[in-house]
């Protein structure tokens, strides 16, 4: 079993609550339900921090190398995944950089830095993901399901953290059509954890993998039914907008760890 | 591709599993702690010399592992740093002093072959003993193998003793399916 590595379960959580919430920050704004007040304001504070979960990201990965202070070598042969990694992550920090001066100063974030952000963002996620595509070693990771899993869970974070920014600002327009938007991003995550189950059920070969049966569980409970049930009864009206989206967001929080738990823990060499 | 490929046949039917390939190459390298740049594995079973079959026809056959100083190697494409470098005799070797001991090429690696130095906290390998093979010296553990198992030699020069071999005997590499191209064949 591959080390339990604490720095990149930081790293990749932290990578997609960045990425997935610059995405469905901006796409949110495009709906234009944002007010005119609230929007630069809320979006000074979002990007302030997104820089810190970037920051803290990038700081969470150079922990893990063994010469951390040798960093700058890993950009010496941008082919590689590792360096870019780097290079994109450098290109979203820019990105908001220029978002959080532009809302220190009033203005609002114009649309087109979103759309750029939200493309790097991208960018970010599938060359995290081909990290772990490219590591013929690990038979549970080097497949394509993987660049989905990135994706899905990045999604999953970032509807979960503007959902709970929407209630944040009482905007009852939003709080509706934000738990359908919860309830359908839980659902792509779903099926993208059945996928990579059948993955690793099916699909690995020459090695022998753990079971997690009790971490699954919990991941299944509290990362996929509970934030749907919650969603649920949010869009019913059953459960008051705020509560709804802060134990959306947590449970989803803690399901993504428990994801990426088993994720490592599937990390067997050939 | 380097023109020149250094190559190494293993015949599993000589080796006896005794291991002093891996302790001549651990000792003569001082690889530290508990990285092995080469060892060896009994054939289909995960318990070192367990047999395998039933009776009357048991097996215990053995398979040494090593770097494969594959052709088109995986570890020196993926590796951020360009530590993982090819020379000119085909030898995949690591620079240490550039290396960052992010373990990216033991990920790459379909045969688990690069090791942390855990006490630099840098990547270390088999050299294919370089600074004796290209003087024309055996490496350590061609030279210490008293079943006589492994042949060290040019696979790039279709007329040598290896190349002969290696076609004669219709050795293959291990795991050939991922692309890599090994210069390590096993009869
Ligand atoms: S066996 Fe692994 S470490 Fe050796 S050259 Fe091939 S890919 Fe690189
Ligand atoms: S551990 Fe060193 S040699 Fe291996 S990929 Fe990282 S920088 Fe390259």
């Amino acid at each position: 079993m591959a080390e339990i590595n604490l720095s990149l379960i930081v790293f990749t959580l932290l990578i997609g609550l960045c990425t997935g919430t610059f995405i469905f920050y901006g796409l949110w704004q495009f709906s234009g339900i944002p007010s005119e007040e609230t929007s630069p304001k809320s979006s000074h504070r979002v990007m302030l921090l997104l820089l810190i979960f970037l920051g803290v990201a990038l700081l969470a990965s150079a922990t893990h190398l063994g010469k951390t202070f040798r960093f700058l070598n890993a950009f010496r042969n941008p082919g590689s995944m590792i360096a870019q990694e780097g290079i994109w992550s450098i290109a979203l920090g820019v990105i908001l950089l220029i978002a959080f001066f532009l809302t220190f100063k009033g203005q609002k974030v114009p649309k087109v830095l979103y759309a750029v952000g939200g493309l790097v963002s991208c960018g970010l996620l599938l060359v995290c993901s081909l990290v772990y595509v490219r590591a013929l070693g690990f038979p549970a990771w080097s497949n394509g399901v993987t660049i989905v899993y990135y994706f899905g869970s990045a999604a999953l974070l970032g509807v979960a953290v503007v959902y709970a920014l929407s209630v944040q600002h009482a905007e009852k327009a939003a709080g509706k059509m934000m738990a359908s938007v919860a309830l359908t991003a839980v659902f792509v995550q779903i099926v993208v954890t059945l996928a990579f189950a059948l993955h690793l059920q099916f699909g690995v070969m020459y090695v022998n993998l753990p079971s997690t049966v009790v971490l699954d569980i919990l991941r299944w409970g509290i990362g996929l039914l509970a934030p749907a049930i919650i969603a649920y009864l949010a869009w019913l009206g059953k459960i008051k907008g705020k509560s709804a989206a802060w134990s959306f967001l947590t449970c989803v929080i803690v399901g993504e760890v428990f994801s990426r738990l088993i994720f490592f823990m599937q990390g067997v060499h050939l | 591709m380097s023109a020149k490929q250094y190559g190494m046949l293993i015949d599993t039917t000589r080796c006896v599993g005794c291991q002093t390939c891996v302790v001549s190459c651990k000792i003569n390298y001082q690889v530290p702690e508990e990285a092995y740049w080469s060892s060896v594995e009994t054939i289909g079973s995960e318990v070192m010399y367990q047999p395998t079959g039933k009776y009357p026809h048991p097996v215990l056959a053995f398979r040494p592992r090593l770097c494969n100083h594959c052709t088109d190697p995986v570890c020196v494409k993926n590796c951020p740093t360009g530590a993982m470098h090819k020379d000119e005799n085909g030898i995949v070797s690591v620079s240490q002093e550039v290396c960052i001991g992010c373990q990216y090429c033991v990920w790459v690696c379909p045969y688990n072959a690069p090791k942390l130095d855990t006490v630099q906290n840098v990547m270390s390998k088999c050299t294919f003993c370089q600074g004796r093979t290209t003087k024309g010296e055996k490496p350590y553990c061609v030279e210490s193998c008293p079943a006589e198992a492994r042949i060290f030699g040019l696979i790039s020069d279709p007329h040598s003793e290896i190349s002969r071999l290696i076609s004669a005997k219709h050795a293959q590499p291990l795991l050939p399916h991922f692309g890599t191209v090994p210069s390590v064949y096993y009869v």
